[in-house]
């Protein structure tokens, strides 16, 4: 949560939609409805071939943003050794977050949460 | 039903398709007799909801606020700190029910038991291991076909013969070796974790995954038994256990997601316990399979592994290796050359059965949750199931 305009985030398995581990505030104060709805996002992108990147058998997407009014939404899909679909969900707050800092500390995040 | 499904989930966050509405705690629940009454209520409650709710729900948001922007970012949100019901958690878990089904159950005591059929277990392994939770149990509840394992009602393992383990996840996949794995069981299994963190092999975040992981593999399995005898051993000592337990309507969610996951890519479970063959075909539509998962998967299709060997040959998940074979199945390059040899009910077969309206139905089919309408009626339903 020291990234700039975070507002929350959470650790989410898309494949079964259960909030892992969370910090901050949920959309609405709920991190469950927010996980369960960001794990509809994350499916859509991960099981659909367009998105894929089938020759490199890396994971088949990065990111997701999705910008709104007052928000950004930030999906990370985190690298695992093993089949654990999971992904970090982090809501900005767009009058003063930094969206290109965050995707780049959410990355780097995402990337210790594995080896540590 | 009430106070059997409520209970365990006082302490954790609330029902995964969450209990939506922040507003229905301040109804008062025994006001709500219909769903009618419910329609008209929640609009109204949620006008001064915000003011008048008290407690926990209110006092949680500045706590939360300042933690977000006072803590250091968590390098892993599945530490101790984060994983604990935290302030926000605390806030959906403002269970508004906890204090009348606990009244509820006094003298609900001698009545013959509701089943509410929006909650009702698909299976009578689910209904025995919702009743034990309800209880708040400890011990491990034992089918032909699996285990659950609870502490204080609370899913902590759960253990199935053809799930992957912990171990099959780590091994498998190259993160440690099979030396590694062995030497750090001499200790005894009692102290495995522990081992394994100690020596540095393993990552907590990392090792918290794989304990999901090999978790919801085995309850898939488990959940699904619809026959045979059941036993449950209070003394029984799980190998791992969660970080953050799951309620049983939790871990009912997520595997029911789960399913309807599976049913979206090929929507038959009958290649999850036969032996697989690759077609050799040309695909009939582009997969989301990565390269590399999917030519290990083809070329160790020989026609006589079926897909829980397949998995663990290649150090996967069951769940992650069955999600890659039915979408390779649905584009022709793998086949079932003949059916199971047993005609158990597959996996997603025995909760379809069910009546439709199951809680997150196995079935998926039976509704899109992708639909705002239906989403909104589920949730609904669920904020009626947490009064």
């Amino acid at each position: 949560m020291g990234i700039g305009g975070a507002l929350g985030v959470s650790l989410v398995d898309w494949t079964n939609g259960l909030a892992i581990g969370t910090a901050g505030l949920g959309p609405d104060g709920d991190h469950e409805v927010g996980a369960a709805d960001a794990t509809e996002l994350a499916r859509a992108v991960t099981q659909t071939p367009s998105f894929a990147d089938p020759d490199t058998g890396a994971p088949p997407a990065e990111d997701v943003i999705v910008t709104s009014g007052g928000n950004y939404h930030l999906l990370r899909f985190v690298p695992a050794p093993f089949d654990a679909n999971v992904f970090l969900y982090l809501r900005l707050d767009r009058d003063t977050a930094n969206l290109a800092m965050a995707r780049l500390r959410l990355a780097a995040i995402a990337d210790r949460l594995v080896l540590s | 039903m009430w106070s059997d499904t409520l209970a365990p989930t006082a302490p954790g966050p609330a029902a995964p398709p969450a209990p939506p509405l922040p507003s229905v705690p301040s109804v008062p629940p025994l006001l709500v007799a219909s769903p009618v009454s419910v329609h008209r209520l929640v609009p109204a409650a949620g006008g001064f909801g915000a003011a008048a709710v008290p407690g926990p729900y209110l006092t949680a948001e500045p706590v939360t606020a300042e933690t977000v922007t006072a803590e250091p970012v968590t390098a892993e949100p599945v530490t101790a700190e984060t994983v604990a019901p935290g302030p926000a958690a605390a806030g959906t878990a403002a269970a508004p029910p906890a204090p009348a089904p606990r009244a509820r159950r006094a003298h609900a005591a001698p009545l013959p038991r509701r089943r509410r059929s929006s909650c009702a277990p698909a299976t009578t392994f689910e209904a025995a291991l919702t009743d034990l939770a309800a209880d708040g149990s400890t011990g491990a509840l034992h089918g032909p076909g699996g285990a659950v394992h609870l502490a204080g009602g609370l899913v902590v393992h759960a253990e199935a013969p053809d799930a992957a383990t912990v171990g099959h996840l780590l091994t498998g996949s190259g993160r440690i070796t099979v030396r590694q794995w062995e030497e750090s069981l001499l200790p005894g299994t009692g102290r495995l974790a522990e081992q394994l963190l100690g020596s540095g092999l393993v990552g907590a975040g990392e090792l918290e995954l794989a304990r999901l992981a090999a978790t919801l593999d085995g309850a898939q399995q488990a959940l699904a038994q619809h026959d045979g005898e059941l036993r449950f051993d209070p003394a029984a000592v799980p190998v791992f256990r969660l970080a953050r337990p799951l309620s049983v309507l939790e871990l009912r969610g997520a595997i029911g997601r789960r399913r309807s996951l599976l049913d979206g890519c090929w929507p038959s479970a009958e290649l999850d316990r036969a032996p697989l063959r690759a077609t050799g075909a040309a695909p009939t539509r582009r997969t989301a399979v990565p390269h590399r998962r999917r030519q290990a998967l083809l070329a160790a299709a020989d026609g006589t592994r079926t897909a829980p060997e397949l998995a663990r040959l290649l150090g996967r998940s069951t769940y992650g290796t069955l999600l890659d074979v039915r979408q390779l199945a649905a584009a022709g390059l793998l086949t079932a050359p003949r059916p199971a040899a047993v005609p158990d009910p597959p996996p997603a077969a025995v909760p379809q059965a069910a009546p439709p309206d199951v809680l997150l139905p196995p079935g998926p089919r039976s509704y899109d949750s992708s639909d705002p309408e239906v989403g909104l009626l589920l949730r609904l339903r669920a904020a009626l199931e947490a009064l």
